[in-house]
């Protein structure tokens, strides 16, 4: 099973000099395994996938969307196999009490947003409103569980026979927990992270920013590190960096926490970057 | 160990910052926490005592304020609430942990996530007088 980042920005694509390393694109990664590919997340780096040559001999796509945020879905339009009728795509996403998930999506991709229609893209499209009991593709199961975050959103765990890594982009694991951690059993998307080999991880803020932007419904890195040492995952991937970061910022706020885990190896996602398990 | 819904997990703690007595049932009807001024009614703290199951209720419930006939589990909120899954609320007997008998008035609220997910109830509890 191989993972690879297109995106590991969050909240705005954020190009500059100082996003060159760890890179500008929206959430996106793809999950490539014995032919079969999962796409998690269809931020703006859902489109260097779309042109690379992962996608151009496969026929059916899973896209795992973790909630309707912009920086999630605003690549959506973009992935090109939608406008080839040989293709089947189907999409996942998190249930609404309110609306269908091709509604919400249909919200985005219509104009005056998005000048092509849903109906008019030409692959086989299937859409599918989760949690549901259990999820598997040819070689792969996927859970998926609500986490904490405004509005409804997934975290997903991926597993092989043997392997298993946990995607949890946008998670607010501490809020209203002033001594975090507290126990596993009351600690949000504890049960999907928990033993995995590769956990990744929001990660968008540094300590002292979190008190002013409590309840926008992301993690620090100390945040992060301590639910990656509770979830007793082997390495963590810091995901989602603010836009308002640049490369040296995040390195200076890795080196500053990095001791902060005894048992869990902890990197910083970067764009390109692929990772294979095992591990 | 698997952890419970999210949707338990921020009630809880939207319970902790209460002064509000509040308590919460899993869907099987197993009370997983209450606050600290719903452990001053019940009779028991959470951090304790920890939770409460289903039968540790039998005879604390009772038909009148005479406190002899006791009433039956299905007819007690926080279960009840699960069967009939639509708002319980009204006065009820009840002799406490400590052995304290009180009126109380209690509102129970299904809890039921997205996609019709039924994951247990809200209890507010009001103390009306101890007996």
């Amino acid at each position: 099973m191989r993972l690879r980042f297109w995106g590991t920005r969050g909240s705005l694509p954020t190009f500059n000099s100082d996003t060159q390393v760890y890179g500008g694109n929206t959430s996106c990664l793809s999950v490539e395994n014995e032919g079969e590919l999962i796409i998690l997340d269809a931020g703006s780096g859902i489109k260097p996938l779309a042109d690379s040559e992962l996608v151009k001999s496969i026929r059916e796509f899973h896209i795992l969307i973790t909630h309707m945020h912009f920086d999630h879905i605003q690549g959506l339009g973009f992935f090109t196999p939608f406008f080839n009728s040989e293709c089947r795509v189907n999409i996942y996403g998190p249930a609404s009490n309110s609306e269908e998930l091709f509604k919400i999506l249909t919200k985005y991709l219509s104009p005056p947003l998005f000048p092509v229609r849903i109906r008019d893209f030409k692959a086989d499209l299937q859409f599918h409103a989760l949690p549901r009991r259990s999820l598997r593709t040819s070689h792969l199961s996927i859970n998926a569980s609500f986490v904490c975050h405004p509005g409804p959103t997934l975290g997903f765990r991926i597993s092989d026979d043997t392997h298993s890594f946990c995607y949890i982009p946008d998670h607010e694991v501490a809020l209203g927990v002033p001594a975090f951690p507290k126990s596993a059993e009351w600690t949000s998307g504890y049960e999907l992270a928990a033993g995995c080999d590769v956990l990744i991880h929001d990660a968008q803020y540094d300590t002292e920013q979190y008190p002013a932007k409590t309840g926008w419904g992301h993690s620090t890195y100390d945040q992060a590190i301590k639910f990656a040492e509770l979830c007793k995952v082997r390495q963590l991937y810091l995901f989602h960096h603010d836009p308002m970061h640049s490369d040296l910022k995040l390195e200076e706020m890795l080196a500053r926490h990095k001791d902060e885990a005894r048992n869990t190896t902890v990197s910083l996602a970067r764009e390109g970057d692929c990772i294979d398990l095992p591990v | 160990m698997s952890s419970q819904d999210i949707e338990l997990i921020l009630s809880r703690q939207l319970s902790e910052y209460l002064a509000v007595p509040m308590a919460l049932i899993d869907h099987d009807g197993k009370m997983v926490y209450y606050n600290e001024a719903a452990g001053f009614i019940l009779g028991k703290h959470f951090d304790e005592d920890g939770e409460i199951d289903l039968r540790d209720w039998g005879g604390r419930f009772f038909n009148h304020e005479g406190f002899t006939e006791s009433t039956d589990l299905h007819e007690i909120p926080f279960f009840k609430v699960l069967s009939v899954r639509h708002l319980v609320q009204g006065e009820y007997y009840m002799r406490n942990f400590e052995e304290i008998n009180q009126k109380l008035m209690i509102v129970c609220v299904p809890l039921v996530g997205l996609s019709q997910r039924e994951l247990g109830a809200l209890i507010f509890i009001n103390l009306v007088n101890r007996l």
